[in-house]
């Protein structure tokens, strides 16, 4: 079988050109870098509409885990206009617990609209919960270099679930 | 024919007598080769080429000074500073740990320097991985009787390569120290299932010996800790090195190098001499277990046989002691003790000296000093295992929560307190429910064995891989359950020997033997198939990171159970046989699927996945 024999050296061959092709040695050809991202919050935005949910719950972890999880659902946002990399803050707030959790969503002009904002699901540490419910306030701001401001509010309940 | 024609010829045969040689010496022979290279293939898949655990930092800020000719930590290279978990402060500065480690990476160090400085590095690796595939294909090629392996394996490779490069990105270039720290423990974790199979193979059948071989790699977390430069890969590996070179010590020598059983004796001693220069606590275990399996079940204990191994030892420790005269200053105190030493070691040594006969003692005191010193190391550890024995004795459920079930046990939460992800043993390996089997099988050798079966090399492993185990639970009982474990690291050495002492049950061995067929396919289905289903239910019903490992653990605990009945049970013939086979195949994928999750999901570390594709599988994938 004497293609066998071209076989290991066509795949090294092709392995050791292609490496050094896109190695220093060789200009014009280069993988792409990683993307990083940009925390410039150089920039404005304004807001068509917002829907925030009215609802959002602290639930036991399933399977046996020690943790609570607090779920909030997405809000809607339509935008007006986006300019430069500003920062879309989504935050709940309950104050019974001392709480306050939020993600913020790094945007740039080339954000779809209408646009989800999310609050990542995260654990909360203090296990103990007096009451059945709570009340929160959910807000989406944008901040920039020239500080935070709010673009809509609503209250919340935020039941806990066992 | 002239002369230098001639030269040349003998030239030739001897580079290729060398070359075969170190294969054999290495990997034994060639699914030896096979299984080294699927196992690199493997590490390659679940890489992160970013910081796992923070006192990787200390490693690589350790090889960063090295590779600039000082051996103390000058410059953080990597992380937020020097003072990072296990470096340790002497006189003029930071030392780093684990120096075997950082000085044997950094031949790795100077070949990716020499990558960089003509290839793009991410294509190289990449096209390294592709050819360590290529490799594993053509192994393959000599063990099957199929036409068109290469060929077809190699269109694979390239298609697999060309797919990689076209979704790169650049590798940042200036974490060189990093990928060689991560480089060299996967190579060394690579051995561990090829000492197994050539272990397993000499005392079974060579379909065992592969068998189990693939349950220490996907069945164990072997996988997701032989990227990280954390001594665990190297454990490993060093354990059944030892496991190894003592069954061989036993048997009638047929090595290529080694020929008398003396030499395999004296590098099961060697072994754990070079480990020291790795984590020397541990090898101190090692040693003390080594030679109370060795010593009264050796054949030949003769003053020659005697001296042979204590200077094979003798001379393996020479780097562990040089490294520790320059960093530490103390020929026997390696970094790791500085601490520890300073708090056990000295509380000890210092009480005695100072008590109410100070003036009558001082002299003996001094003069049994270097005595003193010597044995210091063996009262530190006899006091930690009679700690760890407390321990088992009067908190059960501490070591039920590290052996066991972890749930909502606060031992299971991560270092900040929030999720449940510190799994235990048996969630970590439920294939290891299966050593329920031991239960009957120590029982029907109740009366006792023959001094023939004492004598055996089996049974010196046996003893060997038995009181390893113990020791090390012992060892670290009084520190479990610790934090940032993920799958009780410290006591990784279990995972190893645990899938040994499997593999010597009966019933086990039996089965796999019979049965290995269905126990590859059930293994690939569960994989595959269940797979995809495990992702859609952890996509469905996870909300974090605590609720899907304690799915993985569940899954991995109800895997176990029937297995350890079926194993207690102890049947292999027809259908008993195939439904053990199958028994043995899932607790073996779902631990393989937990792992893959763990790299390309739960802890992506910023999407660090080393492979292109699968970072962008990774990316597209988003579970929690």
């Amino acid at each position: 079988m004497h293609y066998r024999r071209a076989v290991v050296p066509g795949v090294v061959a092709v392995v050791a050109v292609t490496a050094v092709a896109f190695g220093p040695l060789v200009a014009g050809v280069s993988l792409a870098s990683e993307s990083r991202l940009t925390f410039s919050q150089q920039g404005s935005l304004a807001i068509d509409s917002a829907s925030l949910p009215a609802e959002a719950t602290i639930e036991p972890a399933d399977y046996g885990g020690a943790d609570y999880y607090l779920t909030v659902s997405p809000a809607t946002v339509e935008f007006a206009s986006v300019e430069g990399s500003p920062t879309l803050v989504y935050m709940l707030e309950i104050e019974a617990l001392g709480l306050q959790r939020g993600t913020s969503h790094f945007l740039d002009s080339a954000v779809e609209s209408p646009f989800e904002a999310t609050i990542d699901t995260g654990t909360l540490t203090d296990r103990s919960f007096d009451r059945r419910q709570y009340d929160g306030r959910l807000s989406l701001s944008v901040r920039n270099s020239s500080g935070q401001h709010t673009l809509a509010a609503r209250n919340v309940t935020v039941r806990v679930v066992e | 024919m002239s002369l230098a024609a001639l030269r040349d010829r003998a030239h030739g045969e001897s580079t290729a007598a060398v070359r075969r040689t170190l294969a054999r010496v290495l990997f034994g022979d060639r699914y030896g080769r096979l299984l080294f290279c699927c196992a690199l293939c493997l590490f390659g898949l679940v890489w992160r080429t970013d910081v796992f655990i923070n006192d990787t930092y200390t490693l690589a800020n350790g090889l960063y000074s090295l590779t600039n000719g000082e051996v103390g930590l000058t410059d953080a290279a990597y992380g937020p500073g020097l003072e990072t978990p296990g470096a340790y402060p002497v006189s003029d500065g930071l030392v780093a740990r684990n120096y075997g480690a950082i000085v044997l990476a950094v031949p790795f160090w100077a070949l990716l320097e020499a990558l960089t400085a003509v290839a793009s590095l991410r294509v190289a690796l990449v096209g390294l991985w592709c050819l360590t595939l290529l490799a594993a294909v053509i192994q393959l090629d000599g063990l099957v009787d199929t036409d068109g392996v290469v060929l077809g394996g190699g269109l694979a490779v390239l298609a697999l390569f060309v797919s990689n490069v076209a979704l790169a990105r650049s590798l940042p270039t200036d974490a060189t120290h990093l990928y060689a720290l991560q480089l060299f423990h996967m190579t060394v974790a690579a051995f561990a299932p090829v000492l197994l199979y050539r272990l397993l193979s000499r005392l079974s059948t060579r379909r065992v010996a592969l068998a189990a071989a693939v349950v220490l790699v996907l069945g164990t977390p072997l996988s997701l800790w032989a990227p990280v430069p954390k001594r665990h890969a190297i454990t490993t590996t060093v354990v059944l090195g030892v496991a190894y070179t003592l069954y061989r010590s036993r048997t009638e020598p047929d090595g290529a190098l080694f020929n008398t059983e003396r030499s395999f004796r004296a590098l099961a001693y060697a072994l754990v001499g070079l480990y020291a220069w790795v984590h020397a606590p541990e090898a101190l275990l090692l040693l003390v277990v080594l030679f109370a399996v060795d010593f009264p079940t050796a054949v030949d204990n003769s003053v020659r046989t005697l001296a042979v191994v204590t200077s094979a030892f003798v001379l393996s420790l020479l780097p562990f002691v040089l490294t520790n005269v320059v960093v530490t200053g103390s020929p026997i105190t390696p970094p790791r003790l500085l601490n520890r030493g300073a708090e056990f070691g000295a509380s000890s040594g210092v009480r005695g000296g100072s008590g109410g006969g100070t003036s009558l003692l001082a002299p003996l005191t001094s003069l049994l000093s270097p005595v003193l010193s010597l044995t210091r190391p063996f009262r530190l550890l006899a006091r930690e295992l009679i700690a760890g024995v407390t321990v088992f004795r009067s908190t059960p459920d501490v070591v039920y929560h590290t052996l066991v079930r972890s749930g909502d046990a606060a031992a299971a939460l991560d270092v900040s307190g929030q999720e449940s992800v510190n799994l235990t043993v048996l969630e970590s390996a439920p294939v290891l429910g299966a050593l329920a089997g031991g239960i009957p099988a120590v029982w029907r050798n109740r009366r006792g064995i023959t001094t023939a079966q004492r004598r055996s090399a089996t049974t010196a492993v046996d003893l060997f891989a038995v009181l390893t185990v113990v020791t090390v639970a012992l060892l670290y009982a009084n520190r479990l359950p610790l934090h940032a474990q993920v799958t009780v690291r410290y006591l990784f050495p279990v995972y190893p020997l645990g899938v040994y002492l499997l593999v010597r049950l009966p019933v086990v061995r039996e089965t796999l033997d019979t049965h290995w067929r269905l126990f590859a396919w059930a293994t690939a289905v569960t994989t595959f198939i269940g797979g995809q289903l495990l992702v859609v239910v952890v996509f469905w019903t996870v909300a974090g990171l605590g609720e899907a490992f304690q799915l993985h653990a569940l899954l991995a605990l109800a895997t176990a159970l029937p297995l350890a009945v079926w194993a207690l049970f102890g049947r292999s013939d027809g259908v008993f046989g195939r439904a053990g086979a199958i028994l043995l195949a899932a607790p073996t994928a779902l631990t393989a699927l937990f792992v893959l999750v763990v790299a390309v999901e739960y802890y992506p570390i910023g999407d660090s996945q080393f492979l292109p594709t699968v970072r962008a599988a990774a990316e597209l994938l988003d579970l929690l």
